[in-house]
């Protein structure tokens, strides 16, 4: 071959520079047509087609000298007919598809120029069927028939082209190559202008087509296997392959070519076949079919026999035959080199195999398939569904054809619901790029347009919230057998365990689980475990404060759920709903969690989250999941009455951390504003009495409540990057959730009020949400200001006057970490952080240098900015991002 | 400079008008005008006009400004790399 056809003269580069420019401008003008004009185009042409189809397959006879005249001009009434059946109604204009609930459509774009290679085995039919493909999606088609095939190919185009360009057309919309070459088909298949090549044709126009560079539909050869299975309808299967394998002399690619049947019906199966008008031939003859038929050095079957009558081939191998002979049947032993007559025969000569159990018959299978049919055609014949799936798993093949003809069957549109084609996709096993029978959706570019769609959006807390004074009275509520209430040391000894045991119902068996104060280790769950199988519990009651909380949360998992995986269920995540770990969920028989919380900040008694200690690697595991949430949550001030005030302010500034972060959350919706807003509000009002006053109850309700309030929001609308900051500083200095928030709340503000470096990609955000939501806060909170920008900075000197006021730290410094102990954490501190779910919600994405420049100013501390030299960090901008 | 305009109509006059306006090029400089208003699709045998016209302008350097092209003519311009031989106004 020559490379590029660089071997053609200048007089027929120029003829087929002249085919692609008519073709280039056929398809432009093409391009403006509508739906309307285009299937005004294709009736007539299918009806001329139709006319012609006797005229065209005695041309093609005549031509190729290949096949039967009857079958040919049935081919040619299935390309246009049945073709025309499948597009008629369909839609390949413009948009073709819309999907209103995704938001989504899509829009046909033609492909412009195709060069399609045609066989010599069907070639009126291909050129029939190719032709309504591309009119029907607008392009312009140049046909490189076979050389032994150009005049009817010629022949078929032209009734398509007149009948085409008389209803509209663009003229030149069809050209067809005459006296065609290799060196033609390679320069087209180069030509700049030719934007697909569809080949259908032997495996070296395949090939040429996919070495090409251009995008290529290329249908080559088969060999197509046949399990014939102790099960099957013998009668019909052996009138099926004789029906697919004598039709048009056998040229179809996807017919029949070794029949591997069961031993249990393998004689039975002959014998049909010879009293249907098959000849079965003998070892000698199979040896004389093998030498005639099959060139050795090749492996592949000679062209003499492609396409011709059995009776012919039989003189001229030299077997005696009955003159209505319609089948040669070659029993084979084997599949390969060593048993030639095992490859594609284009010719109604049909190998067969006994096969002793399904299993060998299933390997025989593979056998041929791999000879040279991968990704093309296999048929099964099988009334067992376990066996037909079986050879479709086995089998790689883009049409298994099941209890049907194998060529006609593959057509499509006859015996099954496939589409009607007269090229088979074979996918990578037969070097193409698809499985399917090629159709109009493979000459057109779909576009996709896809309107923004905003998230689904969730508002999930436990289904009961019990809150005010004396709200534990509603425990008795609850019938159980056996409880477990987990705690802690010092709240059993205050008496508030006794609080609960009260309103119990006195049915129930109670038993007690006190745990360290302090953040949940795994070996702490694991004894919680045991406990409740001990005690064969039917209901948790969780009183104390978050840890107690999430420790609770984590046992009855691992109670439900013992093959629970704590490391998988804590991987990262992006988007919590489409995260690789899965929760197991809720069992119907589920252990009831009540949730009694003893501090107000965390608000784990409404949340879905859990934390767990990894003290070896010095880290937080965070859990998420609505199947952790408690199922009741009991809000009563009297269990927070003796809250000491240091935890008061942690435990509160905890609780605004959240309801800031919920605030300006990209999960943020009007159910968790509503939340968070009301909890800011309770929060500012109510935290200082808290704290001053340790005694006012209505301070510690409300805070109580505000707590709660604010988890309700957070459980939803997610934290944020103060959280991240918080968790990574905390469990590596030891410093308390709520302390650790305080120290970042100020600084997190600024930042998110400051113009991302990056956005946060967001589908429910129209706009920077964040400064417009902390200046709604300001509002709120009555604390004045013109614009965006100092209401921002009036809610960050809020804060910092609360805080102040709680008697917090003023810096990381204040802890007592020194600078240099600190910097040299700060790597593994922003590194954790960016790992750190909580991130992943806040309204700019934090990026790493930016989280180690807030871990610096956290360390410098709220209010006066020291000078940014006093670090190696950079200090985080503080530039309010302002609206117009 | 010679100012010509001509507008063209798709299934009227436009064809020839264009025709004789690239004969009339072998004496014109300057810049030509063509408004295409009326035409919501262009046809071969305009395109081919098209072409000829800005090959002939080409030569002689005179410019060719087409005017109300709508998006669909403008694209099928573009697909057969037509679109840079002309200036567009809107």
């Amino acid at each position: 071959m020559t490379e590029k056809g660089s071997g053609l003269s200048k007089e027929r580069i120029a003829y087929l520079e002249s085919l692609v420019s008519q073709a280039r401008t056929a398809a432009a003008v093409f391009s403006q047509y509508t739906q309307s004009d285009v299937d005004r185009i294709v009736k007539p042409m299918v009806l001329a087609g139709l006319e012609q189809a006797y005229r065209l397959a005695q041309l093609a006879v005549e031509e190729t000298k290949l096949g039967v005249l009857e079958d040919k001009t049935i081919k040619n009434m299935v390309a246009t007919e049945f073709v025309y059946n499948y597009v008629r109604d369909r839609r390949t204009v413009g948009v073709i598809n819309e999907y209103p609930d995704r938001g989504m459509l899509e829009v046909a774009e033609p492909i412009g120029v195709i060069f399609s290679v045609t066989p010599v085995t069907n070639p009126t039919s291909t050129v029939l069927f190719k032709c309504i493909m591309a009119i029907k999606t607008r392009n312009a088609l140049i046909f490189g028939p076979h050389p032994k095939a150009w005049r009817c190919c010629r022949e078929a185009m032209r009734t398509m082209y007149g009948a085409a360009v008389r209803h509209g057309a663009p003229e030149g919309v069809f050209t067809c190559l005459e006296e065609p070459t290799i060196d033609d088909n390679v320069y087209l298949m180069h030509h700049r202008d030719v934007r697909l090549i569809d080949a259908t044709g032997g495996p070296g126009a395949v090939k040429a087509a996919y070495s090409s560079g251009k995008p290529a539909l290329g249908v080559g050869p088969g060999n197509t296997p046949v399990y014939l299975e102790k099960t099957a309808d013998v009668e019909m299967a052996v009138v099926d392959i004789i029906t697919s394998k004598t039709f048009d002399n056998g040229t179809i690619c996807a017919s029949e070519q070794t029949v591997v049947i069961d031993d249990e019906v393998y004689d039975r199966v002959l014998a049909e076949f010879a009293a249907l008008g098959a000849h079965v031939c003998g070892d000698s003859e199979v040896k004389l079919l093998s030498h005639a038929l099959i060139d050795p050095e090749t492996g592949y079957a000679r062209p003499m026999a492609i396409g011709q009558k059995a009776t012919d081939i039989a003189r001229v191998v030299g077997l005696r035959v009955k003159p209505e002979t319609k089948l040669l049947i070659a029993p084979i032993r084997g599949v390969g080199r060593d048993y030639p007559l095992s490859v594609e025969k284009l010719f109604p000569v049909l190998a067969v195999y006994r096969a002793k159990s399904a299993e060998e018959a299933l390997k025989v299978c593979v056998d041929v398939n791999h000879l040279g049919g991968l990704g093309h055609t296999a048929v099964v014949f099988s009334r067992n569904e376990e066996i037909i799936r079986k050879f479709g798993e086995m089998i790689n093949a883009g049409r298994i054809i099941v209890n049907s003809p194998g060529s006609i069957g593959a057509l499509g549109g006859v015996y099954n619901d496939m589409v009607p084609t007269f090229s088979f996709g074979c996918g990578t096993g037969g070097g193409n790029s698809t499985t399917d029978n090629v159709n109009v959706y493979h000459y057109l570019n779909i576009k996709r347009v896809a309107r923004r769609t905003p998230a689904h959006m969730w508002f999930r807390i436990p289904n009961q919230i019990y809150f005010n004074r004396n709200a534990v009275e509603n425990l008795q509520r609850f019938s159980s057998r056996s409880t477990v209430i987990v705690t802690n040391p010092a709240l059993e000894q205050i008496g508030h365990v006794d609080l609960v045991r009260r309103w119990l119902p006195s049915e129930t068996r109670v038993h007690v689980l006190s745990i360290p104060d302090a953040e949940p280790e795994m070996k702490v769950v694991r004894a919680g475990v045991e406990a409740l199988k001990l005690y064969a519990a039917d209901q948790v009651i969780a009183l104390g404060g978050g840890s107690v909380i999430d420790a609770a949360k984590v046992i009855k998992l691992q109670y439900d759920w013992p093959d629970a995986d704590l490391d998988e269920l804590s991987a990262p995540f992006l988007d919590i709903r489409k995260r690789v770990a899965r929760f197991p969920g809720v069992k119907a028989e589920a252990l009831r969690l009540i949730a009694i919380p003893t501090t107000s900040g965390t608000g784990s008694e409404v949340t879905p989250f859990a934390m767990l200690t990894d003290k070896t690697m010095g880290r937080k595991i965070t859990l998420a999941d609505y199947s952790l949430t408690p199922d009741v949550a009991i809000v009563d001030p009297q269990f927070v009455m003796s809250m000491p005030k240091g935890l008061t302010a942690d435990t509160g500034i905890d609780a605004l951390t959240h309801a800031l972060e919920a605030g300006v959350s990209i999960y943020a919706s009007p159910y968790t504003d509503a939340n968070a807003m009301e909890a800011i509000s309770l929060i500012f009002r109510y935290l200082p009495a808290a704290f001053e006053h340790p005694g006012d109850e209505e301070a510690r309700t409300m805070m109580h409540n505000a707590a709660c309030i604010a988890a309700m929001a957070f459980s939803n609308a997610s934290v944020g990057v103060n959280h991240a900051l918080a968790h990574s500083f905390g469990a590596r200095f030891g410093v308390p959730h709520g302390r650790a928030n305080a120290l970042m709340l100020p600084h997190v503000i600024a930042y998110n009020a400051s113009v991302p470096t990056k956005f946060m990609p967001s589908p429910n955000q129209r706009t920077y949400m964040a400064p417009k939501k902390y200046a709604m806060m300001a509002d709120l909170l009555g604390l004045g200001g013109d614009n965006t920008g100092e209401k921002v900075g009036n809610l960050v000197k809020a804060v910092n006057s609360l805080l102040d006021r709680l008697g917090l730290p003023n810096s990381i410094a204040d802890l007592g970490i020194s600078r240099e102990e600190f910097e040299r954490a700060i790597p593994d501190l922003a590194r954790n952080a960016f790992d750190d779910p909580s991130g992943r919600s806040n309204p700019r994405m934090p990026l790493v240098d930016e989280l180690v420049a807030l871990f610096s100013s956290a360390y410098r501390g709220r209010g006066e900015r020291k000078p940014a030299e006093t670090s190696s960090h950079e200090t985080v901008t503080d530039s309010v991002y302002v609206d117009k | 400079m010679s100012t010509s305009s001509v507008y063209l109509r798709m299934n009227g006059g436009g064809l020839p008008a264009l025709t004789a306006l690239v004969d009339c090029l072998k004496s014109t400089e300057g810049e030509l005008t063509l408004d295409l208003a009326c035409s919501r699709r262009i046809e071969a045998g305009t395109l081919s006009a098209l072409q000829t016209l800005a090959e002939r302008a080409g030569e002689k350097q005179v410019g060719v400004v087409l005017t109300g092209v709508s998006v669909d003519v403008y694209r099928v311009l573009k697909l057969l790399r037509l679109a840079h031989r002309f200036t567009f106004l809107a």
